[in-house]
């Protein structure tokens, strides 16, 4: 009679104690949950068509006009590491290297920014630096984010020639023309003119393969 | 029955029926912003045009080269053996289709590596596996195979190895030059480097 009694006990107190790590269980990972700070807000899709927008980006003759006259309205952002950064920026520039992004510190500053009606400017050393930057704050939100498609040199408004200082290979322009690549005993012209690609229209993909080329030789 | 196998039973169900409520997680599909960044900022995912070069050459059946810009520009110029995929069509369903072949190594490319850096970051996101960045682009290609720089007759073994990997690169993919303007060029050289005695300031291409 007593040894039943006593099973019954150890069943309820057993029942009890499940039922009171459950609930601690549930307590603890509602405490512990964590809506992830940083969100997608533009599909892949949206984000593709950013890449063709040009009002988000901002040209080496932009900038340098806008460093001259109306610098209160841009806010010059520096994606390149601190070291970089000590040794050389542009005035009143914020320097925010690529991995802080997105610090606490950092989406302050972009909020910032958006409230004061400013619009933030990325450079790096290079575009591709700023690059990759400028499409993750796209992509997860803040819209008055620009991308400079120059090199940081460029923006040396101290020297005169800080625009032509373009490195050539850098920027998205061919610079291979056909004609070279036939007559290829005559060197490319280091200094030849560059024209702007023709935008061609939106196609269907149509993956092609590449079976040689068109002959030529070096 | 005891009251607290009824509580369980009822806790257990609530937590069900709130499974069943959750919003469908996007992590599965999707890499998270955080680990974008900081994919975004590993340079390992950058090739140099001369690492492509060996792999071409050696015929690599694991290298896919694919050309970002647009098809005319394909047509006019390309890398030999790479595919078209002009960006603005990456999110299409061919060009996925081709993009998740998993056992191959995708690398892309552009005029130089803004276009095709961005598109590996929408890649990326999207989860694609094992795709890489040409550095530099079709310029680099064009300034370092195709018009190699016969770098200085003093400069280290190294790099004058380097530029005879390239001559024979370029060879490979163009064919071999003129033969009969092209030994005249490099004996006219060798005149100007005797007279001046000069460490052969890079005397422009022409291979």
């Amino acid at each position: 009679m007593e040894e039943n009694n006593m099973e019954e006990l150890n069943k309820t107190n057993r029942l009890t104690i499940t039922v009171i790590i459950i609930v601690l269980v549930i307590v603890t990972g509602l405490i512990t949950f964590r809506r992830p700070d940083v969100k997608y807000k533009l599909s892949p899709v949206e984000s593709l068509a950013l890449l063709n927008d040009p009002a988000s980006v901002i040209t080496p003759e932009q900038a340098v006009s806008i460093l001259r006259d109306s610098a209160g309205k841009m806010v010059f952002i520096d994606v390149r590491n601190s070291i970089a950064f000590n040794r050389g920026h542009i005035k009143n520039a914020v320097n925010i290297p690529v991995r802080e992004l997105f610090a606490k510190n950092s989406k302050a500053t972009f909020r910032d920014i958006e409230k004061a009606g400013q619009t933030a400017v990325l450079y790096g050393e290079t575009q591709q630096q700023a690059n990759g930057p400028w499409l993750m704050l796209r992509q997860t939100g803040f819209k008055n984010v620009l991308l400079f498609t120059g090199n940081y040199s460029q923006l040396d408004i101290t020297n005169s020639d800080s625009l032509t200082r373009l490195l050539p290979q850098l920027s998205e322009t061919p610079l291979i023309d056909t004609a070279a690549l036939k007559a290829i005993s005559a060197p490319v012209a280091a200094g030849k003119e560059i024209t702007q690609p023709a935008k061609t229209e939106k196609k269907v993909v149509a993956p092609v393969k590449k079976t040689g080329s068109s002959g030529g030789g070096c | 029955m005891n009251k607290r196998y009824l509580l369980l039973a009822g806790i257990i169900i609530a937590l069900g029926v709130g499974i069943l409520f959750m919003p469908a997680k996007d992590t599965a599909k999707q890499t998270q912003p955080e680990l974008l960044l900081a994919a975004i900022d590993d340079p390992s995912r950058f090739l140099t045009t001369d690492d492509i070069t060996d792999r071409l050459v050696k015929k690599d059946p694991a290298l896919m080269l694919i050309d970002m810009r647009p098809a005319a520009q394909f047509h006019a110029f390309a890398i030999p053996g790479a595919i078209n995929i002009p960006v603005d069509s990456l999110l299409s369903t061919s060009a996925q289709e081709m993009l998740n072949q998993k056992e191959m190594d995708k690398v892309f490319y552009s005029n130089a590596d803004v276009t095709s850096d961005q598109a590996w970051i929408i890649c990326k996101r999207m989860k694609l596996q094992r795709i890489y960045v040409m550095q530099g682009g079709v310029n680099t290609w064009f300034s370092t195979i195709v018009k190699a720089k016969k770098p200085a007759e003093t400069a280290s073994s190294k790099v004058l190895a380097l530029y005879q990997f390239r001559m024979a690169a370029c060879q490979y993919f163009y064919g071999s030059p003129e033969m009969a303007a092209a030994p005249k060029a490099e004996t006219d050289k060798k005149k100007v480097n005797v007279v001046k005695k000069a460490s052969g300031a890079a005397s422009g291409g022409g291979c």
